[in-house]
């Protein structure tokens, strides 16, 4: 018991002083110790059996530093932001479903899918020329129904989910993460946040916390969240407010590997600087480490790159909104933002070294073909680029890498899977 | 002791006849203006009654308060308070701070333009009941309820969900809600004096269907006509959730800095 209890149950039971004048007569000596001429409750209580000044006064501005520390820090950030690593959030389903079971013939069914926080193909403001900010829960409900039913006929050991949300206002606040746990074969989770802020104060986005998460069907033993580069295009104030996003990395407990490792990563979109560089960079780098120590992984994730050798870089008036124009200047430009895939030297073979060090879901002759493109911004127009991808220093068994193009209308994003041979 | 009496005697007169005291029952003396930056102007119309509104919020969110004292019997004074607010045009510019002649009309909007914002009115009725303690303490108890007409098509979704904001535009969406609320206000030296106050917001069949708000407020009193007070707000609030939650609770806590002015 700490000395503000004992003297709490002092001035009960020596004093019979009722609780909250005990309570009062304790937090007076606490913090004002027994000042020179005493306080009412040193003239009252002190006596020869119970010893004042063994407490001790808190220094001067003691109380104050409490109350300021209450007001500054005892509540949450209005925005979230991180530490280079952190540890992820780890989630677990409500019912666990064949937990331990080896996987058949030492393969494992991978799964990477951008699920645009389960509004489906709605017109949100922010990527389909939309002019929606909120959903109502019924329309989350219904998006996440279908992924999930997606999920559950695909029947993936892994996922690599981005966009998912958590607490957002956009979503009717909906735990994703946990709901899609709870509605599938999966059984752990484990999430990092790319947009955390109790409010964003544009467009009425609200509160938000969506980010990256890995389900797997075997438990998590430990996640991290690698921060990746903030935007440099940006003002500070958008700066301040805007995504930080993240490498989750993950060691899953596959029954006979003892070091697998799952990473997800979720690239910028919409920098016009270098900034992507960067993030495909870190994300490299995560694999090259797990990679040199002798471990095993397979990654994935929107990476918001399109493969070496794309017919086109240019998606500009593809994904035109009304009221816009694009290239209307000299030197080709104005370009949109996300839909232009040569801001900087070399952007259109940023995936190079992913395709040279290991070995993808889709092969890259077939990664370029229309057959595998996942993602457009209408969804009444057909998948038009390639941005999602798996990759793996495992083997891929052979050609059971698929784009599940028909999900047109649940995401606008198509999910990859691949079966990868453990070793 | 000689100077302690006098001192409490125009205390507790001033105390009763409302100064500096909004939360009280006690109404202005006719004639008394007081306002300050973030507190209402207060106008006192006659020894019974005062009126006052909120000066900022008034250029989009016309509102006007009448406080009539009904009451005045030994030690208690019974005081009613009636206020009408019309939010419609602040949630309208909150949908667009900036205005559409801007660039980036939807920057700092809090609410999405994407939802209709109907013309709405919010009556907030309370009773109130003061009574001064010993050693220059005048209690205060309230009780009572808001009503909002014209909400019915003003979608659930638009909501802002921040403290103080969510629990009192929540009577617009839910057509009702009840409101309790405890003061305390005495002096701690010759011109400093202290309020210490809760609020309970209860909004019965929504989501987010409880506040619990608790100010504490030093004040120091200048002079009759200049005060500066410095505090803090803390707000326990539910707030709506989904799943696998329907609600949610936090807690905030806000510092609160005012200066007002008054004069006869």
């Amino acid at each position: 018991m700490n000395h503000c209890t004992v003297l709490y149950f002092e001035l009960r039971n020596k004093y019979r002083l009722k609780p909250a004048a005990a309570i009062t007569a304790a937090a007076t000596l606490i913090i004002n110790g027994n000042p020179p001429g005493g306080s009412w409750v040193t003239r009252n209580y002190c006596n020869k059996s119970w010893n004042c000044n063994k407490f001790k006064p808190m220094r001067k501005g003691t109380p104050l530093i409490i109350i300021l520390t209450m007001i500054f820090f005892g509540c949450e950030p209005l925005v979230t932001t991180f530490d280079d690593i952190e540890e992820a959030v780890l989630y677990k389903a409500k019912n666990i479903s064949g937990e331990g079971v080896v996987p058949q013939n030492s393969k494992i069914e991978v799964m990477a899918w951008n699920i645009r926080f389960a509004i489906g193909r709605l017109p949100f403001f922010g990527d389909s020329c939309g002019k929606r900010t909120i959903f109502t829960e019924d329309e989350v409900m219904d998006a996440l129904d279908l992924i999930a039913a997606k999920v559950n006929e695909l029947d993936p050991d892994i996922i690599l989910f981005q966009e998912i949300d958590r607490e957002s206002k956009r979503s009717a606040y909906i735990d994703q993460v946990q709901w899609l746990l709870d509605h599938t074969d999966l059984n752990y989770g484990a999430y990092a946040s790319m947009w955390q802020a109790q409010v964003i104060p544009s467009d009425g986005i609200g509160g938000i916390d969506a980010g990256n998460a890995i389900l797997s069907k075997w438990e998590i033993e430990s996640a991290e969240r690698i921060q990746l580069p903030l935007r440099g295009d940006q003002d500070a104030l958008t700066l301040l407010f805007y995504l930080r996003r993240n490498v989750l990395k993950a060691k899953i407990a596959i029954p006979g590997q003892d070091d697998f490792y799952a990473v997800n990563t979720h690239s910028t979109a919409f920098a016009t600087d270098d900034t992507k560089q960067k993030h495909i960079d870190t994300f490299y780098e995560t694999l090259q480490d797990i990679d040199e120590n002798g471990y095993v992984f397979i990654s994935g994730g929107d990476l918001n790159s399109i493969p070496p050798g794309a017919d086109s870089t240019d998606f500009c008036m593809e994904d035109m909104c009304s009221a816009e124009s694009f290239h209307t200047d000299a030197d080709g430009g104005p370009h949109r933002e996300g839909s232009y895939f040569n801001n900087f030297v070399n952007e259109p073979m940023l995936l190079e070294p992913l395709y040279n060090a290991y070995t993808p879901a889709i092969p890259h002759q077939d990664a370029v073909t229309s057959s595998h493109m996942t993602h457009s911004t209408d969804g009444s127009a057909q998948w038009d680029r390639k941005l999602d991808y798996i990759f793996t220093n495992l083997s891929v068994v052979e050609n059971s890498g698929h784009t599940h193009q028909n999900t047109l209308m649940l995401s606008d994003h198509a999910p990859v899977t691949a079966t990868v041979v453990l070793p | 002791m000689k100077k302690f009496i006098p001192a409490l005697f125009i205390t507790v007169l001033l105390g009763q006849q409302g100064l500096w005291q909004p939360g009280t029952a006690y109404t202005l003396p006719e004639g008394r203006w007081e306002y300050g930056l973030f507190q209402p102007v207060r106008w006192g119309q006659s020894e019974n009654r005062d009126i006052s509104f909120y000066k900022l919020s008034s250029l989009l969110m016309p509102n006007v308060t009448l406080k009539q004292r009904w009451l005045k019997k030994g030690e208690w004074t019974i005081s009613s308070t009636h206020a009408l607010y019309y939010p419609t045009p602040l949630l309208k510019r909150l949908q667009s701070p900036l205005g559409m002649e801007i660039g980036g009309p939807n920057m700092f909007a809090l609410i999405s333009p994407e939802f209709e914002i109907p013309p709405m009115v919010a009556l907030w009725n309370m009773a109130i009941f003061s009574k001064p303690l010993y050693n220059e303490q005048i209690f205060t108890g309230k009780a009572g309820f808001a009503l909002a007409f014209g909400g019915n098509d003003l979608a659930l979704e638009s909501t802002i969900d921040l403290p103080l904001v969510y629990h009192r535009l929540a009577v617009l969406y839910n057509g009702w809600l009840l409101r309790f609320g405890v003061d305390l206000n005495g002096r701690m030296k010759k011109n400093v004096t202290y309020l210490v106050d809760s609020d309970l917001f209860l909004i019965p069949g929504m989501k987010g269907n409880l506040a619990f708000e608790h100010k504490g407020m030093l004040t120091w009193e200048r002079s009759p006509r200049f005060q500066v007070s410095l505090g803090y707000k803390m707000v326990y609030g539910i707030y709506p959730d989904g799943y696998p939650n329907e609600n949610i609770a936090r807690i905030h806590i806000l510092p609160l800095v005012d200066l007002q002015w008054a004069r006869d």
